[in-house]
C-alpha cells in the first residue's frame, strides 16, 4: 500500500470525525477554543501513530484472545507519556484539555484503527495510517474549534478579529453550540458527498 | 492449560515493560513539573503583591478556615512587605480559586482569579484584568461589599463569589495576623 | 445532616446540572449509537449503571489502597481502564447468563462500554473531586443515571424523528447531533439550581 495513499485516505476519504464519525467525546468538548482543538489533534498524532506502530510490530506475539487488553496496555501507556510531556513542557494546554487527556485511551479511533490496521498490517504501513487518521482527526477539531472560537468569542486562536461591535453568541462555545456546529458540518460533508457521487453517475 | 499461561505471561509481560516505560518518563518529566509549577506560583504571586520578591509560606487552621487555601508572607530584603492568600470559594459552575495580596498600607494590592469553571463569556469574565482591578486599593480592615464592586452583567453570582473568597482571606488577615503584630 | 446534604448536591449535580452526556459530553459514542429505540436504551442505561456503579468503587480502592502508598499515581490510566476492561468482560458474562435476550439486543454495544469515556471519566472525576468512597459511589450511580436519562429521552425523539421528512444530507448523524444539540440547550436550564 502507498505511503501517499494511506495518508490520504485518514485525512480525507476516511476521515475519522467527519466520515467514520468516531471520538466524538474530545470532539465537542475541546473545541471550545481553536488552540485546543489544534493540542488535542496533536496529542492524539502522537498517541495513535505510536500504538499503531508497536502494535503492529508486536501483531505476532499477541495472541488474539488476549488482544483487546494488549492493544488498550500499550495505548494507555502512550496516553500517560503524552499527558506527563504535556504537563512538563506546555502546561497551559495541559490545564486546557483536563481530563481529556486521559480519556484519549477510550478515544475509539485509536483502538478502532489498532483493531482494524495496525493488527493486520505492516508497521511501517500502520505508523501512516496512525499519521493520516491523527491529522485528519487534527483537521477537523482545528476546524471546528476555529468556527466555534470565532461566532462564539470573536476570536480566532486568541486574536479578535471580528471588530468592537460583534456580540459574540456565547452558545457556541457552550454544549449545545458544539453539538449543532458538528451537525451542520455532517450535514454539509454529506451534501458535498452526493454532489459528488451525481457527477460520477452523469459522466 | 499451559496456552492460557502462555497468553497471561505475554500480557504480564508487555504491562511490565510499560509500566517501566511509564516509571521511566514519570522520573524524565518530575522536575521540569515541580520547578514549572513552583516558577508560576511565584510569578503569580508577585504580580498580587508586587513589592515583594521572596514568599515564606505561613500555617492555615484548616477547620477553622476552610476557604483559605494557603496563605504567604511577602518579604522583599527581609522586610514584612505584606501578605498573599490563596482562597477559595464556590462560583456559579464550581469553585473559583482566586490569589490576592494585602500590602503594609491595610488595602488590597493585586487580584488574581487562578482557576474557575464558570460559563466562558459570561462568569469567566472574573478572570478579566479589569474586573480584576476593581478590587486593588480597597480597604481590608473589614469586609468588602458587593456593593462597591462593579459585577459583570449576567454573571452576578461568579462576581460576588470573587467577592466572597476576598472576604474570607480579610477575615482570616484581621483574626489571625493583623490582631498580633502590627508592622 | 450536612453531609447528607452534599450527597443530594452530588446526586443532582451529576444527573441534571452536570448531566455527562449533555454538559461534560462523556459517553457521546454510545450515545450516538444505541439511541434508536428506547427499549434499547434502557437496557444500555441499565448496564452501564451497574459497570460505573462497580469500577468507581473499584477504582475508588485500587487509588488508594495501592496507587498512592507505591506513589504510583501515574499509573492511574492504566490500572483504571484494564479494572474497567476486567469489569465489563465479567458483566458481559453474568448479563449472558441471565438474560440472554438482553444480551442479544445490547450486542456489539456491551463490550464498547469499555470505551464509554463516562466510565473512565467519572472513576477520574472521583479522584479528582477527592470523594470519599460514599461519594464515589453516589457520583458513579447518579452520572450513569445522567446518562440514562439523555439517552432514553434521545431514543424517544429519535423514534418519532425515523418517521418525519427530513432533508436527505440531513438523515442519521447531522439531524441526531442537532437534536442533541436542543435538548443540551433545555439542560442548560439546570445551571443554577445548584447555589
Amino acid at each position: 500500500m502507498k505511503v501517499k495513499n494511506i495518508l490520504i485516505n485518514g485525512i480525507f476519504k476516511e476521515n475519522p470525525i467527519f466520515r467514520l464519525v468516531l471520538g466524538m467525546c474530545p470532539t465537542l468538548a475541546v473545541t471550545t477554543a481553536a488552540v485546543n482543538g489544534l493540542a488535542m489533534g496533536m496529542a492524539v498524532i502522537f498517541v495513535l501513530s505510536a500504538s499503531n506502530l508497536v502494535i503492529s510490530l508486536l501483531r505476532n506475539f499477541i495472541p488474539d484472545k488476549i488482544r483487546i487488553p494488549a492493544f488498550v496496555v500499550i495505548i494507555a501507556s502512550f496516553v500517560t507519556i503524552a499527558g506527563m510531556l504535556m504537563e512538563a513542557f506546555v502546561p497551559a494546554l495541559y490545564d486546557a484539555l483536563g481530563l481529556f487527556i486521559p480519556l484519549i485511551v477510550v478515544n475509539c479511533i485509536i483502538l478502532g484503527r489498532a483493531e482494524a490496521f495496525a493488527s493486520k498490517n505492516k508497521p511501517f504501513d500502520s505508523l501512516f495510517d496512525g499519521i493520516g487518521m491523527g491529522i485528519g482527526f487534527t483537521l477537523a477539531l482545528t476546524i471546528l474549534g476555529i468556527i466555534r472560537e470565532i461566532i462564539g468569542a470573536g476570536t480566532i486562536f486568541g486574536y479578535p478579529i471580528m471588530g468592537q461591535s460583534f456580540e459574540p453568541a456565547i452558545i457556541m462555545i457552550m454544549p449545545p453550540g458544539a453539538f449543532i456546529t458538528l451537525g451542520l458540518i455532517l450535514a454539509l460533508v454529506n451534501k458535498l458527498d452526493s454532489g459528488k457521487f451525481k457527477h460520477g453517475e452523469e459522466t | 492449560m499451559p496456552n492460557t499461561l502462555k497468553m497471561g505471561f505475554k500480557l504480564l509481560l508487555i504491562t511490565v515493560i510499560a509500566t517501566f516505560a511509564l516509571a521511566l518518563t514519570q522520573m524524565i518529566t518530575e522536575e521540569p513539573i515541580k520547578v514549572r509549577a513552583e516558577k508560576a506560583s511565584n510569578e503569580a504571586r508577585t504580580a498580587v503583591l508586587s513589592s515583594a520578591d521572596e514568599f515564606i509560606e505561613l500555617e492555615v487552621d484548616e477547620e477553622a478556615y476552610p476557604n483559605v487555601i494557603r496563605a504567604f508572607k511577602g518579604l522583599a530584603d527581609g522586610n514584612l512587605e505584606g501578605y498573599v492568600f490563596q482562597v477559595s470559594n464556590r462560583g456559579y459552575g464550581g469553585n473559583l480559586e482566586v490569589l490576592v495580596g494585602f500590602n503594609n498600607e491595610g488595602t488590597l494590592s493585586g487580584l488574581r482569579v487562578i482557576s474557575h469553571k464558570e460559563t466562558p463569556g459570561l462568569g469567566a469574565k472574573v478572570q478579566d484584568s479589569h474586573y480584576c482591578e476593581q478590587y486593588k486599593g480597597l480597604p481590608v480592615d473589614e469586609e468588602i461589599s458587593s456593593n462597591e464592586i462593579n459585577v459583570i452583567s449576567g454573571a452576578t453570582v461568579s462576581s460576588n463569589a470573587v467577592t466572597s473568597a476576598v472576604n474570607h482571606a480579610i477575615d482570616f488577615y484581621q483574626a489571625e495576623l493583623k490582631g498580633g503584630s502590627d508592622s | 445532616m450536612e453531609y447528607f446534604g452534599k450527597i443530594f448536591i452530588i446526586l443532582l449535580s451529576s444527573i441534571l446540572v452536570n448531566n455527562f452526556i449533555m454538559s461534560r459530553f462523556l459517553g457521546i459514542c454510545p450515545f450516538l449509537g444505541v439511541s434508536k429505540r428506547v427499549s434499547t436504551a434502557i437496557g444500555m442505561g441499565a448496564a452501564v449503571t451497574f459497570v460505573m456503579a462497580l469500577a468507581s468503587v473499584i477504582t475508588y480502592l485500587a487509588y488508594y489502597f495501592i496507587l498512592e502508598p507505591l506513589e504510583m499515581q501515574y499509573m492511574q490510566t492504566l490500572a483504571f481502564i484494564l479494572i474497567i476492561a476486567t469489569l465489563v468482560q465479567f458483566v458481559e458474562m453474568v448479563i449472558q447468563k441471565i438474560s440472554p435476550s438482553l444480551y442479544q439486543a445490547l450486542g456489539v454495544y456491551l463490550p464498547l462500554i469499555t470505551t464509554n469515556c463516562a466510565v473512565l471519566g467519572v472513576a477520574i472525576l472521583n479522584i479528582e473531586e477527592g470523594y470519599d468512597l460514599f461519594q464515589t459511589l453516589v457520583n458513579g450511580i447518579g452520572g450513569a443515571l445522567g446518562f440514562t436519562l439523555a439517552i432514553v429521552l434521545f431514543a424517544g425523539i429519535r423514534e418519532r424523528l425515523e418517521l418525519s421528512d427530513i432533508p436527505e444530507p440531513f438523515k442519521g448523524f447531522p439531524i441526531a447531533m442537532i437534536t442533541a444539540g436542543l435538548m443540551s440547550v433545555a439542560f442548560l436550564g439546570f445551571q443554577g439550581l445548584i447555589k
